[in-house]
């Protein structure tokens, strides 16, 4: 089967590494790396990922204004994982995992679990 | 037949007495054995507006009214029997048809040569204007002592909501900083737990040490994240989930959650609940955190064992209080104004956030109630959780 491909669009240079590392490591994904929101655009028309990986929090734009561009670009479909430091666990837990109708990880996430929500949100 | 005895008053060679008497604005006269006047001054006479001439042989039964007149009459009469004097006496004179006035009476018995009692002198001082004086002097104490009152109420109210102010705006400060926190402490520990869970499933396998290694560093960056996560639920209160809830059974639920942690310290758990309590407006899931985080408190206060005791009843105010008591070391006099202040905490590091009471405190304000927690006489400590008064609330007080 095909790796899946993941784009995670992050500042946290240290924290994508190992995320890509963690998720190739299983050999059911190939990650794109982007650090600089301003690029998530072109690495996305270049990359076609089947979901994406959106920090919340960034210098320049931020996550929400990620999607609205990928979405205006013609990824109308594609799946979002927000992965946020600024909200809780228990925060969460309480909205089912969601807000405004968007799947959210708080950070700092288990491998692990990551990899089972991108599972759920592939699936879904 | 003896001379009479008021000659000299009335027609002797006294007249410049009867003249001086006439210039005193005291009202002066001289009455005989059946308290009939046979002298007035021109006071007198102004004062119960008839000419002087006129009043003679009356008696103050033809000048007041009945039941004054009767009183008058009475004194006079022991005055005359017993020769004893009435001395500035303060008599008010309360006429239906006039206003008030008060007077300050003498009088004195008149003998003749032989020293017997012949009649009567009076003399009668209006004070009505010294009197009111001393009235509104009197009520203006009375409301000088009030204002002082209110002013020491405004004083205590006052420096309440300052206190409560300091509170608000640490919480402010503490929720504009746990934002800032939250993000540049959490992302390193993202970027440690993702390694971390890379290297448990890249090292070889049996080896215990790394295992324990791992496990060490996972679990230190979850007891981090803990604490960032209690300063963020904190500081920024969800809206509140409310549901009509019987608070005894809320403290069920929280004992419930707790039974391990208080279960390997022998500590013995009273349950005193007030059966049929009014059902309380409130977030179960956040009550519950209140009663947990004071059930570990009181855990916490006993390493060595105990008695817990979770009471629940109605104050005097008919307000719902939850009581929970615990017989452990109790809290430091000196340490009982902070312990409701973020990251304030007595315990060993790893053991306590310092956040326990501070988020309970906070809960229960959002719920338009309190917390507080006292020193028992009998050693330990006694957190009362105190609901909102829907009384008290609806009337505005």
């Amino acid at each position: 089967m095909e790796p899946r491909r993941v784009l995670i669009v992050d500042d946290e240079v240290a924290f994508t590494n190992l995320v890509k590392l963690n998720l190739e490591k299983t050999g059911r994904f190939v990650v794109r790396i982007v650090n600089d929101p301003a690029e998530a655009l072109a690495a996305a028309r270049e990359f076609k990922p089947e979901i994406a990986l959106l920090d919340v929090i960034m210098p320049g734009r931020d996550g929400g204004q990620v999607l609205a561009e990928l979405r205006a670009a013609g990824f109308a479909e594609l799946p979002v994982i927000f992965v946020t430091a600024t909200i809780t666990q228990r925060g969460l837990d309480e909205r089912d995992g969601q807000i405004n109708g968007m799947p959210f990880i708080a950070k700092p996430v288990d491998p692990k679990k990551l990899i089972k929500q991108i599972n759920k949100e592939l699936e879904d | 037949m003896s001379v009479n005895p008021f000659s000299m008053l009335l027609n002797g060679p006294g007249y410049g007495v009867h003249s001086l008497l006439n210039a005193l604005p005291d009202q002066v006269y001289v009455k005989d054995m059946q308290s009939r006047f046979v002298f007035v001054n021109t006071a007198t006479a102004q004062y119960l507006k008839r000419p002087a001439i006129e009043l003679i042989g009356k008696t103050d039964h033809d000048l007041f009214p009945h039941s004054l007149a009767d009183e008058f009459l009475a004194e006079e009469k022991k005055l005359l029997t017993s020769g004893l004097s009435l001395v500035n006496r303060e008599v008010c004179i309360a006429d239906p048809a006039a206003k008030p006035r008060w007077e300050l009476t003498t009088k004195v018995a008149l003998r003749d040569d032989t020293g017997k009692i012949v009649g009567l002198i009076g003399i009668n001082r209006d004070i009505t204007a010294r009197k009111l004086a001393q009235e509104q002097l009197q009520q203006l104490n009375t409301d000088l002592a009030r204002s002082q009152v209110e002013l020491l109420e405004t004083y205590e109210n006052l420096k309440q909501t300052q206190t409560q102010l300091i509170q608000s705006e640490k919480l402010e400060t503490i929720g504009r900083l746990s934002a800032g926190i939250a993000h540049e402490v959490r992302n390193p520990l993202a970027t440690l737990l993702m390694g971390i869970g890379f290297l448990d499933d890249s090292l070889p396998p049996n080896t215990q040490v790394t295992d324990v290694v791992l496990n060490d560093m996972r679990d230190a960056v979850h007891r981090a994240d803990a604490i960032i996560c209690e300063l963020l639920d904190f500081s920024s209160p969800r809206q509140l989930d409310l549901s009509d809830e019987d608070v005894s059974a809320v403290a069920e639920r929280a004992l419930l959650l707790v039974r391990h942690e208080l279960g390997h310290r022998q500590i013995e758990i009273v349950r005193e609940f007030t059966p049929g309590l009014p059902a309380q407006r409130v977030d179960r899931i956040r009550i519950e955190q209140v009663f947990v985080n004071l059930f570990i408190n009181a855990g916490h206060a006993m390493p060595e064992g105990g008695r817990l005791t979770v009471r629940t009843l109605l104050d005097k105010t008919g307000a719902v209080v939850a009581e929970v008591c615990d017989t452990g070391h109790g809290v430091a006099p000196e340490n009982l104004g902070k312990v409701f202040d973020p990251f304030f905490t007595t315990k060993p590091v790893g053991v306590g956030s310092g956040m326990g009471l501070a988020v309970a405190k906070s809960i229960m304000t959002h719920h338009g109630g309190n917390l507080t927690l006292v020193n028992r006489a009998e050693g330990g400590v006694c957190a009362r959780i105190i609901f909102q008064n829907k009384k008290e609330a609806a009337n505005g007080t």
